[in-house]
């Protein structure tokens, strides 16, 4: 007689971590994968363009002054004569940075804040959730000019950049601090939690590395979204003068060209495009945070 | 012989907005190296607050108001965080009752088990992830090396259990304390566990302290018994010595409730009543309102808890009488007549 050895079937199933989950219902949402295109082109343009462009962002060519777009200046030239395609590229350097670190700042701010305040609760989070809500009732850009006009005037230009920055990044991270909170709020009561503390771990472990990865769902949501206002108020700003300040561009300040009705009417290559720019960017952040969104809630599984 | 752990004069009482409620009220005990100590009791009679205690995971508005804990010439009660924080899990670990949700669900198992190892033993991460597989396969898990991957949505509730359990004694702790570690899961993966845990009691010399409310799982597992009964301690004897003569009426009443095969009974034996409301406990016996046998003095005095025989403790006003003339054999005499 002839035994079968039984042989282990390795397991074939390929086990799905919750980030390849997200990515696969991400996928599925079209709108969102446009949005993530049309991002990542604008990513990548504003990293390569020291490649894209012969030109410097700041040379002045006082010979072709306002000239229309052409083969040799793709969007023409600005009334310094600088090759405005390179200065879209440029801008959106510093209008993308500006907006991620913005972000970064303020996903900081708000999981520390929210992250203490939920988990101690108590006295504690009165106090911080009070300083949020004064936070939060501050009219944003009244505000935000004032900081940037005052600190930023005592600095040279190049400086301006991280002013702006930090003073979007300062101002915009009470909502995340709520939402942080209230779902640390819930979660500090899972069984979980408790099984952390009696295997021995600080309450700083708890937080930063238990309860924290556990909203990084909500966090990216939020910072997705955040980033494109970010970008947006980044625009007014320097649109108004107070952001980011000329020779180094952004698409705020390049859309300031709009102020001057005989550009708006007759030199339309000057502010069409860093305003189309700042459109994309924002509308594609937004879809992605949308798709990310649906993607994350567990609610939305299929 | 030495004792690992005792538990004297403890009590921990919860202040709430209607009261003082008293969990846990004057509980002492003790834990020998390599034994299992069962605590049982229904739902609501202190013994997860007990457990709860002797880790320090009281939180407000609860608070251990009285008595001391020994641990290796430490009194626990005493310990500021910091210092119980090297205790748990380390030299005294505990097992949750719901296996589900005991693990975080946004790390993988490897990661959970070598969190602790690392924390506790100063290891690092190769030989963590190594002691980790190693672990998963003493509990007795599959491919261990590949769960060690795994999220825990991706375990089943057995298999979640005999994590928890191999992240409890991955760090060799002198007290496991499981907390009814075995009510979520079905009655076949219960008789595993139980058994996983005592086979590794025995390979690591790991004292336990099994809390639960099932006396067949009491009477496999467990070398003494405490029986709790509304924060207080009412039976602590050795296990055969409980099951064979049980003097105090409520471990009677518990006993005669566990269905017997060998009976043709319609309905199951219980005791009569309910838990009295921790916020009013009676003046006297915690037990009188339920008693069969109480007495006028049972409804003024309080009992002590009392050693009537070697080894066998009863705080029961009555206990005299119940040890001489034995009414539970009557009892069951008269059953079965």
């Amino acid at each position: 007689m002839r035994i079968f050895a039984v042989k282990a079937v390795p397991n074939q199933e390929k086990i799905m971590g919750p980030w390849q989950m997200v990515w696969s219902r991400f996928k599925k949402n079209k709108v969102a994968l446009v949005g993530l295109i049309i991002l990542a082109l604008l990513v990548v343009s504003a990293v390569l363009a020291p490649l894209l462009t012969p030109y410097e962002f700041d040379t002045i060519d006082t010979l072709s002054i306002n000239k229309p777009p052409s083969l040799q200046h793709l969007l023409g030239t600005d009334d310094l004569g600088r090759d405005y395609f390179t200065r879209i590229l440029y801008g959106g350097r510093i209008s993308l940075q500006v907006g991620l670190f913005a972000v970064v700042i303020s996903v900081i701010l708000g999981s520390i804040v929210g992250g203490i305040s939920g988990y101690y609760g108590g006295w504690l989070d009165n106090i911080l959730m009070r300083l949020t809500e004064i936070f939060m009732s501050f009219p944003f850009l009244p505000l935000a000019i004032t900081v940037s006009a005052i600190v930023g005037n005592n600095l040279p230009g190049e400086y301006k950049m991280y002013i702006t920055m930090m003073v979007i990044g300062f101002l915009s991270w009470p909502g995340l601090a709520r939402i942080v909170r209230g779902q640390i709020l819930s979660l500090r009561e899972q069984e979980f939690m408790q099984a952390a503390t009696a295997l021995g771990l600080s309450d700083t472990r708890k937080i930063f590395r238990h309860l924290l990865p556990n909203t990084v769902g909500y966090i990216i949501v939020y910072a997705t979204v955040g980033m494109a206002s970010a970008i947006l108020t980044e625009s007014a700003l320097s649109f108004l003068g107070l952001g980011v300040v000329p020779p180094t561009p952004t698409w705020g300040n390049l859309v300031q060209f709009a102020r001057d009705s005989y550009v708006l009417q007759y030199r339309p290559w000057l502010w069409i495009p860093p305003g189309l720019c700042i459109f994309l960017a924002v509308i594609s952040i937004n879809l992605i945070g949308d798709g990310l969104r649906d993607a994350i809630d567990p609610k939305s599984q299929r | 012989m030495s004792k690992l752990l005792s538990v004297e004069n403890l009590k921990t009482h919860f202040f709430t907005d209607k009261g003082v409620v008293k969990a846990v009220d004057g509980v002492s005990f003790s834990v020998e190296p390599g034994k299992t100590l069962g605590i049982v009791g229904e739902s609501g009679c202190g013994k997860s607050i007990t457990s709860m205690s002797i880790m320090r995971l009281i939180d407000k508005p609860g608070r251990i108001v009285e008595g001391d804990i020994f641990f290796e010439n430490k009194n626990l009660v005493n310990l500021n965080q910091k210092e119980m924080r090297k205790i748990r899990g380390n030299d005294i670990s505990m097992i949750f009752q719901e296996p589900m949700t005991s693990l975080n669900p946004v790390f993988k198992i490897g990661k959970q088990i070598t969190e602790v190892l690392m924390l506790h033993q100063r290891i690092d991460k190769n030989e963590a992830n190594k002691k980790a597989i190693e672990m998963l396969e003493l509990v007795g898990i599959p491919r261990a090396d590949q769960v060690v991957l795994d999220y825990p949505h991706q375990l089943s509730g057995g298999m979640r259990q005999r994590v928890m359990i191999a992240m409890a004694l991955a760090c060799q702790p002198k007290i496991l304390i499981a907390d009814e570690p075995t009510t979520a899961l079905d009655v076949t993966i219960q008789a595993q566990i139980l058994e996983l845990m005592n086979d590794l009691k025995k390979k690591m010399n790991t004292a336990v302290i099994l809390i639960t409310h099932d006396l067949g799982v009491i009477a496999n597992m467990a070398d003494d018994v405490i029986v709790m009964y509304s924060g207080q301690v009412v039976e602590d004897a050795p296990v055969k010595e409980l099951y064979a003569n049980p003097i105090h009426p409520y471990t009677r009443g518990l006993l005669n409730s566990v269905p017997n095969l060998a009976e043709d009974k319609k309905r199951l034996d219980s005791v009569e009543g309910s838990v009295p409301n921790p916020l009013y406990l009676p003046e006297g016996c915690n037990f009188y309102p339920r008693c069969k046998y109480a007495c006028e003095k049972c409804k003024t005095m309080k009992p002590q808890l009392i050693e009537v025989k070697k080894g066998h403790k009863v705080s029961c006003l009555m206990a005299d009488s119940f040890v001489q003339d034995s009414p539970l054999r009557q009892e069951r005499m008269s059953d079965n007549a």
